[in-house]
């Protein structure tokens, strides 16, 4: 755990010893276990990784606001820069939300990333995420935006709402398995955890 | 997509995955970012 401010303290996982920094940032509905599979790769390689869980995921804190991509790119900053003591250029990779945390890293600290990686999420700012908006399949940009209300229907299901997500939009269903879909419900049943995932 | 505000877009489909790219393929997808990783930045003023 890192404290980054006060009421926000981050948990990272860390692994690896190399000279580069391979930074992984998770996605909606998953915390920094969605990369479980692949840190080793990324050391067996010579890397060093670090896979935060964002605000208001995982085990890291949850406080009221800050969900804006701009204060979490800031977060994952001060995580590495002042926690972590990492002053090079780093490798950053973001899926999902957290590809839009990298974007928002990439725009604010250009010269301290040598690599941008983005897994499978419309950019802000682009025509594609305008076009996309309209979308059927992005129904919960619309429905996490509305206040109160997701928290209300998702409570005491929060196991099924994220199968479904995970189901909806899935090649092969072994890659989530359901000790996997247990973590995830763990993590997202915690109070205060759905709330900040409807913030994104 | 990334076109629209960079220059140095290098683009990779991860064969049999859907959204969860890192869980359904993990080795293809880690083998797609290390060899990105590989590649050096380009002169600054590039469009390479």
């Amino acid at each position: 755990m890192a404290d980054i401010e006060p009421g926000l303290r981050l948990h990272h996982v860390t692994a690896g010893e190399g000279s580069r920094t391979l930074v992984l940032l998770h996605g909606f509905p998953q915390t920094w276990w969605q990369w479980h599979h692949v840190i080793p790769a990324f050391v067996d390689a010579g890397l060093r990784v670090v896979a935060p869980d964002y605000r208001g995921a995982g085990h890291s804190w949850r406080p009221a606001g800050g969900y804006d991509k701009v204060t979490m790119a800031g977060d994952i900053r001060r995580l590495l820069r002042e926690h972590l003591r990492i002053d090079g250029p780093v490798a950053l990779a973001g899926h999902d939300i957290g590809l839009m945390v990298a974007y928002a890293y990439a725009q604010a600290y250009r010269d301290e990333l040598s690599h941008l990686v983005l897994v499978d999420a419309p950019l802000p700012g682009t025509a594609v995420f305008d076009r996309l908006r309209s979308d059927p399949r992005v129904w919960h940009f619309a429905f996490h935006g509305a206040r109160d209300v997701p928290e209300l229907l998702v409570a005491g299901r929060e196991r099924p709402y994220l199968q479904a997500f995970f189901d909806a939009r899935c090649f092969d269903p072994s890659g989530i398995g359901d000790a996997d879909l247990d973590l995830y419900a763990s993590a997202y049943s915690a109070p205060g955890a759905m709330r900040a995932g409807f913030e994104l | 997509m990334a076109r629209e505000v960079a220059d140095d877009v290098t683009g990779v489909r991860i064969p049999a995955t859907g959204h969860w790219v890192a869980e359904e393929n993990p080795r293809a997808f880690a083998d797609a970012v290390l060899g990105f990783l590989a590649r050096t930045s380009p002169a600054p003023g590039s469009t390479a």
